[in-house]
């Protein structure tokens, strides 16, 4: 093709020419990057531990006119009474305690942790840094769960594009595989569906990424939303949005059968609390951060909101709640550094990693 | 709930007026490295989103804007055909694709439509150094720049993409 360059400019720019009509606007691009704004000071609010020191924050929040308007969201509200003690009833044979964490440093990368010895396995994955210093990437990664198989780690990239990445890499380190998009995966108990958070509510996909189906949002929660999580039996979701202080979280029960949040509940804390960071265990509990009176603590909750118990950390601050895949055992990530288990007897075990993490899986 | 706003207010007024300035310009790049328009949609999409969430130090110098869009579409495009691989889609030069001969005037419709195809069958460096080449009339030295490799590496890609395409297209001469 003597005039190959000729032809080629002209085959190109026809081509253009004849692209489709745009059908995007400004207002949606407007209104997409300030969902990502919004994730990305979720997120940096929970690496700086604002969401742990911060329930005073929260309690400004919800008393300064940030308190969702109830009336804006068609779903279902619980308001539940303050703590009281009562026993948790066991009804698993408890699991073994998974070996190994998988834990995103405040530097935006992924690690392998082995419980026993606290010692780092390998670095699994590094998308970018949370504040943007690594020269032309502001991409991070800001969720990671590992699946039943123990095998994978599903984790997600916030925020280009907005809506997020999901990847995949082996836990025994190798390369990592983009799925779909979307953000804050999670895999059902027994591994056949992952649930994650896309900009108009929750979508069902298989583990490799491949789309089912979708659950969607309300407008004013769906901009929000940031993280999902499976119920044991598989039958529901806690699916979480919160605002940009990384504080005034709201959490919804919502059937995974559902095509909306039409018939969703809303979990509410009493006055003056903030909840968050929701791990479902056992067979119909949920762990939440529990922000009140300046203090964090970890509670246990049933289903439909109500307090069952609160969990002694001996005076330490969490600043994340995560469950392994078999609902059994609760991770906090603690403020300064560290780790804690939680065996579905409520029992505190001390894990022997003691760095700086944003968040934690196993 | 309070909204979190755009960076500023300059930053936010400059975002949309980037956005009516570009946005038609990025489509045809991105329906020309992927010949999907709803695909095309969302990387400009994402394009400017990328730019509205950047922490304001990192912004782009003032006029050079365009070309961190055009890199995020670039870039986009890369996941596009990613995702297309894993989905075992990837489009392939329709050879059999019916044509009418190149008459003096320019390309037929089906002709410009196999080249545009042959283009988007190259290897990603290739497809992308032949289209910022060809279609947006870039000098080497700054496709070099955008693609952060050297002029010569640009030259090879160009060189060995001429010849593909010549040899797919070869019944086009």
């Amino acid at each position: 093709m003597n005039d190959d360059s000729d032809t080629i400019r002209r085959a190109l720019q026809a081509e253009a020419r004849s692209a489709p009509p745009s059908r995007i606007d400004w207002q949606y691009v407007s209104n997409r990057t300030r969902r990502a704004l919004r994730r990305r000071r979720q997120f940096v609010a929970s690496a700086l531990g604002v969401m742990v020191i911060g329930a005073g924050v929260a309690g400004l929040m919800l008393t300064s006119g940030d308190e969702p308007d109830s009336d804006s969201v068609a779903v279902q509200e619980t308001t539940i009474p303050p703590v009281t003690d009562s026993t948790l009833t066991v009804v698993d044979t408890p699991a073994a305690r998974p070996s190994t964490v998988v834990g995103i440093t405040r530097d935006g990368r992924l690690l392998a942790i082995d419980v026993a010895t606290g010692s780092v396995l390998r670095e699994l994955a590094f998308e970018g840094d949370p504040a943007g210093e690594v020269d032309g990437i502001s991409s991070f990664i800001d969720h990671a769960t590992v699946d039943l198989s123990r095998s994978r780690v599903v984790y997600s990239v916030c925020c280009e594009p907005a809506v997020g990445q999901i990847k995949v890499v082996p836990l025994d380190g190798g390369p990592v595989e983009f799925i779909a998009d979307g953000s804050g995966p999670d895999m059902n108990a027994d591994n056949g569906l992952m649930a994650t958070v896309s900009g108009s509510g929750v979508q069902l996909r298989t583990p490799m990424g491949t789309y089912v189906r979708s659950i969607e949002a309300p407008p004013d929660i769906a901009p929000s939303l940031r993280r999902v999580s499976w119920t044991k039996d598989g039958a529901h979701l806690i699916v979480e949005s919160g605002g940009p202080d990384g504080a005034s979280s709201r959490l919804f029960v919502v059937d995974q059968t559902a095509t909306s949040f039409a018939d969703a509940t809303e979990l509410r804390p009493p006055e003056g609390h903030a909840w968050s960071s929701a791990a479902p265990f056992a067979e119909d509990r949920l762990a939440v951060l529990d922000a009140h009176d300046s203090v964090t603590d970890v509670l246990i909750v049933d289903r439909q909101g109500q307090p069952v118990s609160t969990v002694d950390l001996g005076g330490r601050t969490p600043v994340a709640l995560s469950v392994d895949s078999s609902r059994t055992w609760i991770l906090v990530t603690l403020y300064g550094g560290g780790l804690l288990a939680i065996d579905d007897s409520l029992t505190v075990q001390e894990i022997a990693y003691n760095e700086v993490l944003v968040t934690a899986d196993w | 709930m309070t909204s979190p706003e755009l960076p500023n207010q300059s930053v936010a007024s400059t975002l949309e007026r980037l956005f009516e300035d570009c946005h038609d310009g990025l489509m045809r790049l991105a329906y020309v490295l992927t010949g999907d328009g709803a695909q095309s949609a969302d990387l400009v999409q994402d394009a400017f989103v990328a730019l509205g969430t950047r922490p304001k130090r990192r912004w782009p110098a003032p006029g050079s804007e365009y070309a961190y869009l055009r890199m995020c579409v670039i870039n986009g495009s890369r996941r596009h055909w990613r995702r297309e691989a894993v989905a075992g889609r990837a489009r392939r030069v329709q050879r059999e694709t019916a044509f009418d001969s190149v008459d003096s005037v320019g390309l037929d419709r089906a002709g410009q439509r196999r080249v545009a195809d042959a283009v988007r069958g190259l290897p990603r460096r290739q497809r992308e150094c032949i289209v910022l080449r060809y279609h947006d009339e870039m000098p080497i030295a700054e496709i070099a720049h955008a693609l952060g490799i050297s002029e010569g590496s640009v030259k090879t890609c160009l060189h060995r993409a001429h010849r593909a395409l010549a040899e797919m297209l070869g019944d086009m001469r």
